[in-house]
């Protein structure tokens, strides 16, 4: 299990070390961040006071042999426009954007299982036709309009949720329903087709023949083996849903770490892309390695090899 | 603001149901923390450091905490704030006179050493976007403690308009605690404190007890970005904020009708342009290679501003909200020109100009523009190239964001482009896009057409060392008379008006500087 962890442990660090260059080298192949902070009135002279000051007038090799020193010393450097420290201003704002993620992969996860139990039991069923083409909606409406069209609906015609800002649980109702809308459509179907799968294998029909009750055998029995393929889904989704909520929280107004990040690109202001870039493939990092574990616990199988 | 069940009760319109609303759904506008006044902007401020960005947000966020040392009238003057005088000794020294028995929101008395060296702050830290207003100023001397002298390298005849962007900052706080440390909780002299906030997204503010000042008229003010329009829009028709800036002009008819809050627009100090190439022969970007640059020839440029309907735009576009620019200097310049038009719409004349150019049948050019920097941009790019058409101009839009289109442009990169300008002055509106270019002096810095009039530059010299106000503005007149009339340096379409829709219960007229500034809302 040590050496496990520690193979892990190493191969996160490479994988660090190779997001940030790739992206320390992507940006700034871009564009001039000074071109975009200095005000159009500023003089050249100015600029390039400015530039010194921010270090930018440094060679690129230079500029990157920095970076690299200062993130080993726990330093990602300020944003260029705020001037706080560039991880503050991503992590200050990761809680807000875990309580939407966590909140909309709760509701997916909550209705999609059992609607997919549900159109499973009985293939071709009323329930499951319905939801089946529930879940077509359910894939393709994008985000930006259905986001559009609650706030229409519960902050402009009925009055009875904000349209933004995040101070209360209210205000996450909109924004986690319009993630979660795709994934419950996308959970409903896997666990349909993956039940739907594992009730024709050797140890469902075993069970059946014992004389277990249907309840317990799909519950117990075919689940189990279902929720696999279920866990890795879960894993990704979580991790794309993390770093990909940036039109959710343009929309709602939410102060997430994703529209901060967005923000920044467009500024070119590089520290705080850094920081976010990090948090974000520490975050994947972090993920693959709690899906594995699941893995381990779900599947004796892969306890024993891994 | 009232809670979900509260709203729920109240909407059940019994009076049993009413005499259950919570106290704070009666507490009226403004007066707690539970209920502020809210007011929401597109973006966020960036900074609470009020010289490390110049940029209209950011700055109404800290205008609520911060006193600049004047302020303009809505007719663009510089009017009595932190400096109630101002006269100028010679021709390098301005005395300012300021207010007696201010302080600042930790209870110490502002000096005249902090407002001395609130200035030099502004000047000389290598990363203040404010040196531009006072980069001549070389240093200051406190006459006494209502009085302070600021010396000066050049002539500055409009140092108290500059003054207006100057911020008055707790000098002694600042070295002692470090510029960090005083960003993170400012301290002002302004009319509100500073309560908590999230850079980019809210500011809670409370009224001072110890301002100079009239008290306000709401005691609580919370500042929100709001990113996207239809929220924004959604959250005033809802009544969940007070003000919100940049209402689309396709939704004033929304806020119009929905009877809870009226549209507030005033021409602001953005000029919107068309500029030109007018030094490459030949090699222009955006022309086929190895053709002739038409735009040489004043006749074309001519041509292009008259087949141009800028009334067109500003109906269509912008439902009227854009004021036509009868030339580049908005109105809030002291050297705006009542009297002037624009040279008349004509597809005519300017086919007949075409003609005479040697250009009877047009010419094919790439219009550069962005698509996410002015209101509309892309949209009225493509509303251009329809225009133009008309004359056999056959335009290539080439709408792109600012991150890309900006540092393209300072390098010269565009022959022919959409963009815009916000003045300070027409002095120093000049010398950065009209002054023929001079890197040593620091002159036409974004003159990226190097547009060249010596002519010009001379009545701008002038002007620049001119203290008597009418013969000085008689001098921009002049100079910029030659730029947009016979030169046609730029055309001019039209100034971006400031915007916000406002609630019923509240006063509020957008200020031509695009300030919203909560210590100067009233209640309805």
């Amino acid at each position: 299990m040590l050496r496990f962890l520690l193979t892990r442990a190493w191969q996160a660090l490479f994988t660090l070390w190779v997001v940030v260059s790739l992206v320390f080298l992507l940006i700034h192949a871009t564009g001039d961040p000074i071109a975009v902070l200095a005000p159009e009135q500023m003089s050249a002279h100015s600029r390039a006071v400015l530039r010194a000051a921010l270090g930018l007038d440094r060679p690129l090799a230079v500029q990157y042999v920095r970076y690299l020193a200062g993130v080993l010393h726990g330093n990602l450097g300020v944003s260029y426009y705020s001037g706080q420290p560039a991880m503050r201003l991503i992590l200050e704002r990761v809680p807000v954007t875990l309580e939407l993620v966590g909140l909309s992969i709760g509701v997916a996860v909550l209705l999609g299982v059992p609607f997919g139990i549900w159109a499973a039991v009985r293939p071709d069923g009323v329930a499951d036709r319905v939801l089946r083409s529930l879940s077509v909606l359910g894939s393709s409406v994008p985000t930006f309009f259905l986001g559009i069209l609650l706030i229409y609906f519960f902050s402009v015609a009925f009055n009875v949720l904000p349209a933004s800002g995040a101070g209360s649980l209210r205000h996450y109702i909109m924004p986690a329903f319009t993630l979660a809308f795709f994934r419950i459509a996308l959970f409903t179907r896997l666990v349909r087709s993956t039940l739907l799968e594992t009730l024709n294998q050797n140890h469902v029909r075993t069970a059946r023949a014992k004389g277990v009750s249907e309840p317990v055998v799909i519950l117990k029995h075919a689940l189990r083996t279902a929720l696999l393929p279920l866990v890795t889904v879960f894993g990704l989704q979580f991790g794309q849903l993390f770093a990909g909520a940036v039109i959710t929280e343009t929309i709602f107004a939410l102060p997430g770490m994703n529209r901060m990040a967005l923000q920044a690109l467009y500024r070119l202001d590089y520290p705080v892309i850094l920081a976010y870039v990090l948090v974000v493939a520490a975050m994947f990092v972090t993920i693959n390695f709690l899906v594995d574990l699941a893995y381990g616990l779900l599947d004796p199988r892969v306890r024993h090899h891994g | 603001m009232p809670s979900w069940t509260t709203r729920l009760l109240a909407a059940c319109g019994t009076a049993a149901c009413l005499l259950a609303q919570s106290p704070a759904a009666q507490a009226a506008l403004g007066d707690s923390a539970q209920h502020p006044l809210v007011v929401a902007f597109k973006g966020g401020a960036t900074t609470l450091d009020p010289i490390m960005r110049s940029e209209t947000t950011t700055e109404s966020w800290q205008r609520n905490i911060f006193d600049t040392v004047t302020i303009l009238s809505p007719q663009g003057k510089p009017v009595p704030r932190i400096a109630v005088a101002w006269k100028n000794l010679a021709p390098l020294s301005w005395q300012l006179t300021l207010r007696a028995g201010v302080t600042f929101q930790n209870g110490m008395p502002m000096t005249a050493e902090d407002v001395g060296r609130s200035i030099m702050d502004a000047a000389n830290n290598p990363k203040s976007q404010m040196r531009e207003f006072v980069n001549d100023v070389t240093g200051y001397k406190v006459v006494n403690p209502t009085t302070l002298e600021v010396t000066f390298s050049r002539p500055d005849p409009l140092f108290p308009v500059h003054l207006s962007a100057i911020p008055v900052m707790p000098e002694a706080l600042i070295k002692k605690e470090g510029r960090a440390a005083f960003a993170a909780h400012p301290i002002g002299t302004g009319a509100y404190r500073f309560v908590s906030w999230l850079a980019e997204d809210h500011l809670d503010l409370r009224a001072w007890k110890g301002y100079w000042g009239h008290p306000v008229a709401f005691k609580f003010v919370r500042l929100e970005s709001i990113p996207n329009g239809a929220t924004r829009l959604a959250a005033l028709l809802s009544g969940q904020i007070e003000v919100a800036e940049k209402i689309n002009p396709e939704d004033f008819a929304r806020v119009k009708n929905s009877g809870r809050a009226r549209i507030t627009s005033v021409p602001g100090t953005r000029t919107m342009y068309l500029a030109m190439d007018d030094w490459r022969e030949t090699g222009s970007p955006g022309m086929a290679a190895g053709e002739k640059n038409p735009f040489l020839d004043p006749r074309v440029r001519k041509a292009v501003y008259e087949a141009i309907d800028v009334g067109l735009l500003r109906e269509k576009i912008f439902n009227d909200a854009a004021t036509v620019a009868t030339q580049f200097m908005p109105p809030l310049m002291e050297s705006f020109d009542r009297g002037l038009k624009r040279f008349p719409y004509s597809l005519a004349d300017a086919r007949k100009l075409l003609a005479a150019a040697g250009y009877p049948h047009g010419f094919t050019v790439r219009l550069d523009a962005t698509n996410d920097r002015y209101l509309e941009d892309s949209l009225v790019a493509q509303a251009l190239a329809g225009m133009l058409q008309q004359v056999g101009i056959i335009v290539q839009v080439n709408a792109i964001p600012k991150a890309v289109f900006f540092p393209q442009m300072n390098r010269g990169d565009f022959t022919f482009y959409l963009a815009g300008w916000g003045s300070v002055d027409p002095l120093s509106t000049w010398n950065s896009m009209f002054h023929c270019r001079d890197a040593k002096l620091g002159f036409g810095h974004v003159n990226r057409e190097h547009y060249c009039s010596q002519a010009a530059d001379a009545l701008i010299a002038k002007a620049s060392g001119s203290f008597d106000d009418a013969a000085r503005v008689k001098l921009e007149r002049a100079a910029y008379a030659l730029a947009d009339r016979t030169d046609i340096a730029y055309i001019p379409l039209y100034f971006q008006d400031e915007i916000a829709g406002v609630a019923n219960g509240v006063v509020w007229n957008e200020r031509p500087d695009g300030l919203i500034l909560a210590w100067q809302m009233q209640r309805k």
